[in-house]
């Protein structure tokens, strides 16, 4: 389903967010379910489909990533297929990782100050990296949505398509460095660094 | 989300999370990580050069419950099979075995790729070994 067709909006990957807003409860007041509870049931179950697909649209466009995943989507390319991450990464995280288990695990007030100052610095070095990821995204992104693109995946240009790959690939790593930024910070906070996805 | 018994199981008392030695030519490290959630897994295989099979494993998994069973899951499986069976195993089985629902499945693939990237990480050393220590 496109969810840039349900607002009616250009599909693109910077949106204005008001607007968005407005638009939601134009489309959501004019097909709530209780607007039908007079009319027949069939009337009543499609306005029902209806409200449940503009809510979903909202929740996916409303936030920059979601938003970003949809769009790639529509065009045929998913985060989850990024298997290639840069070298180091994935060993970075893995470290970081271990060095909260060792935080967590440390008894004595001395290894664990060790311990946090190390994972403050990794996290510091992440920072630096995480931002560099956010801003070329925002650059490719942008360059992608002042263009013309066609619709249909299938008439997508290589140059096009490497673009939306390189956005994908970014949204992965970003995922990388967010997922242990979340450990960090529980760690700090004193609560399991356990993931709930 | 309603975890299976066996996935509440092997989440609680994961099997054979540790570390091997990296170093070791007959030790092959496997460290892959999930894209859209960015959990990472790090999955060491202890192999019989001659005789191909897996004599140990161990792993270490910071991500979700379903992949904390799925790679502890994965080393029990795995003990005492041969290196090409271990290759052949599918994350369906899995799937199966601990009965992941759909939006978990991605966590045994998880495990999947571990297995073959530490199995792969082997060969690579096995080719690059000093011939003396063959003997
Ligand atoms: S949710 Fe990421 S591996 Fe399970």
């Amino acid at each position: 389903m496109d969810h840039y067709l349900t607002f009616g909006i250009d599909r693109t990957f910077g949106i204005d967010r008001e607007r968005l807003e407005k638009r939601f409860y134009q489309l959501q007041s004019s097909s709530h379910p209780d607007r039908h509870v007079r009319a027949e049931s069939e009337r009543r179950e499609q306005a029902l489909a209806e409200s449940s697909d503009i809510n979903e649209a909202y929740r996916t466009l409303r936030e920059p990533i979601p938003r970003a995943k949809h769009l790639l989507e529509l065009y045929g390319f998913s985060v989850a297929d990024q298997k290639s991450v840069p070298p180091g990464l994935l060993m970075t995280v893995m470290e970081a990782q271990e060095k909260i288990a060792e935080f967590e695990a440390a008894t004595d007030r001395e290894t664990k100050q060790e311990a946090m100052s190390e994972l403050v610095a990794i996290t510091e070095g992440l920072e630096t990296q995480r931002k560099a990821i956010d801003e070329e995204r925002d650059r490719l992104a942008r360059t992608w949505d002042i263009a013309m693109h066609p619709t249909d995946p299938a008439q997508l240009s290589d140059r096009e398509k490497e673009e939306l790959g390189r956005i994908a690939q970014l949204i992965s790593e970003r995922a990388y460095l967010e997922t242990l930024r979340i450990s960090v910070t529980a760690a700090r906070q004193g609560k399991p660094a356990f993931i709930q996805h | 989300m309603a975890y299976s018994e066996k996935v509440i199981d092997h989440y609680q008392h994961p099997r054979n999370v540790g570390t091997l030695d990296p170093k070791d030519a007959n030790v092959g490290t496997g460290l892959v990580g999930a894209p859209e959630c960015g959990d990472v897994m790090r999955l060491q295989l202890k192999i019989n050069p001659e005789t191909g099979v897996i004599e140990d494993a161990k792993f270490k998994t910071f991500g979700c419950g379903s992949a904390i069973a799925s790679s502890s899951f994965a080393t029990e499986m795995i003990k005492g099979k041969t290196v090409d069976e271990a290759y052949a195993i599918k994350n369906t089985t899995i799937v199966q075995e601990l009965n992941l629902p759909p939006v978990k499945i991605h966590c045994s693939v998880l495990a999947e790729d571990a297995i073959k990237a530490a199995i792969e990480d082997f060969k690579k050393k096995q080719a690059t070994v000093p011939v003396e220590s063959m003997a």
